[in-house]
């Protein structure tokens, strides 16, 4: 087990953002999936040893992250918002974080050349942050976290910014790490980027994990929940419903009761609506 | 560390070079236009360059720490320089290296001016030791309001009302000589207070994203 999570709490002021936190993570692409505000940051920051925690315990491969001397080094994160020292070329950023994570001198430019290559930015090594896009920004964001070969790598809203040429090249980045001995844990409020990258996911609510499984598993918890609905018999709806999605032709409801019009098969996006609604 | 602070300094671009113009161009032009209207005194000159000396040396030794500083507190994506610290490699010893770095500036300007000036090396021992004060205020400012224009503000305040009004917290005390014999203990009591406020600043900056 790459990280296991043991009843973790944490509180922000008198809130408590983080109420009792299990979770065991293994090698692969995890999703972390929540609304704004669900304590995926959070959480985040704990696992990366910024909070301290007010109760419970990280470990990796064992050992509590606030003790392991092998944890840090190993260690890859993509904070939510990027973009210190930004008058520095993108060189030389990427040799500062070398430098952060301790990472041999002689090791450094052949590194740095390949983690700017994997996010396509290797034509600008020269160039200074602050004359690049917020995109590209990102995307050095991205691959400071790749440095140091690093097996845990820990993302928070990493496709923010990213043009949909770029948001497939990070998939495709991404999906090159199953099968390493890696583990990426991706915090995201997107379904669609969590379908398309993650073995797994945890969904988050209000500080709590409402669930931890694979894809197929979360949108099977809509299995019988979803149906077509006419537009105009929305009102002969029993009980509670969530419109996901409404056309001319129709909307898509999740529904907590059965129905009477057509099922349909549920996606990933309706799993995810019924737990967070709580009707599976 | 110091490959990454000499990043740090690096970011800050032609800013750094602030404190860099001051003390070798600002400094030495003040000075050698006063021997110039002094007609060569060089008693006269002596009291103009101690004069300088205390206004604007210690004014601008917060310049580098501050914007050191502000990356840590205020720059997007700050949490991330926090995830790594290891050891010494704390804002604490950046302060303390800056204050070295500035220090060898002066201690250098110092020695080129000794050269045609006598009698400076209590000027320079007030100097530093004043330097060395305003840091740490800055630092204990910035890791409490988690904000580096305060200390900005404070130190230029407190330099323009020493220099105006003379107040007693302040080491310098403008036309006077600075013969050999004068009194130190205001240096020694900056170093304390400095010590004092970089003990405090450093168990804030301990603190520093831990709690949210």
């Amino acid at each position: 087990m790459m990280l296991s999570i043991t009843g973790l709490r944490k509180k922000l002021g008198r809130r408590e953002i983080l109420k009792g936190i299990d979770a065991e993570l293994e090698a692969g692409v995890v999703g972390l999936l929540g609304a704004n505000g669900a304590g995926k940051t959070t959480i985040i920051r704990c696992l990366t040893g910024i909070y301290d925690l007010d109760a419970g315990t990280v470990a990796y491969e064992g050992e509590d992250i606030q003790k392991s001397k092998t944890y840090r080094p190993n260690l890859g994160y993509l904070p939510q918002a990027f973009g210190m020292f930004r008058e520095l070329t993108v060189y030389e950023m990427m040799d500062y974080f070398c430098a952060l994570k301790k990472v041999p001198k002689e090791k450094r430019p052949a590194m740095i050349e390949d983690c700017l290559q994997k996010v396509n930015l290797e034509d600008r090594i020269r160039s200074r942050v602050s004359t690049l896009s917020g995109g590209m920004v990102r995307r050095v964001g991205i691959a400071q976290s790749l440095l140091g070969d690093a097996r845990v790598i820990i993302m928070d809203e990493p496709t923010s910014g990213l043009d949909p040429q770029e948001r497939a090249r990070f998939k495709n980045m991404v999906a090159r790490m199953k099968g390493q001995d890696k583990l990426a844990l991706i915090s995201t409020h997107i379904v669609e980027d969590v379908e398309s990258l993650c073995d797994r996911v945890l969904v988050m609510h209000e500080g709590q994990v409402l669930f931890n499984g694979d894809c197929e598993a979360l949108a099977a918890r809509a299995q019988g929940l979803v149906y077509q609905v006419p537009n105009r018999a929305i009102p002969q709806i029993k009980g509670e419903y969530y419109e996901a999605q409404v056309t001319q032709a129709g909307s898509r409801v999740i529904c907590r009761e059965p129905q009477d019009f057509e099922l349909l098969e549920p996606s990933l996006e309706d799993g995810y609506m019924a737990v967070m609604k709580g009707y599976a | 560390m110091i490959a990454r602070l000499r990043l740090e300094l690096k970011s800050q671009r032609l800013l750094y070079a602030i404190p860099v113009v001051v003390i070798w161009i600002l400094v030495p032009l003040v000075v050698y236009s006063n021997y110039l209207a002094a007609e060569g005194d060089l008693f006269i000159t002596r009291l103009f360059a101690i004069n300088s000396a205390q206004q604007f040396i210690p004014l601008f030794a917060v310049w580098w720490p501050v914007f050191v500083m502000k990356e840590y507190l205020n720059a997007p994506g700050n949490e991330l320089l926090y995830v790594y610290r290891f050891g010494w490699d704390t804002l604490l010893s950046r302060m303390l290296a800056l204050w070295i770095w500035y220090g060898l500036h002066w201690s250098v300007l110092c020695g080129l001016m000794a050269l045609f000036l006598p009698r400076l090396f209590i000027l320079y021992l007030l100097v530093w030791a004043q330097c060395f004060f305003l840091i740490a205020v800055a630092y204990g400012i910035a890791m409490v309001s988690r904000n580096t224009f305060l200390p900005l503000i404070v130190t230029v305040l407190y330099c323009l009302g020493c220099i105006l009004f003379q107040l007693p917290a302040s080491i310098f005390s403008l036309e006077a000589p600075l013969e050999a014999g004068a009194e130190l203990w205001p240096a020694a009591v900056m170093l304390a207070a400095g010590a004092v406020f970089l003990v405090a600043g450093y168990s804030l900056e301990k603190r520093l994203l831990k709690d949210g």
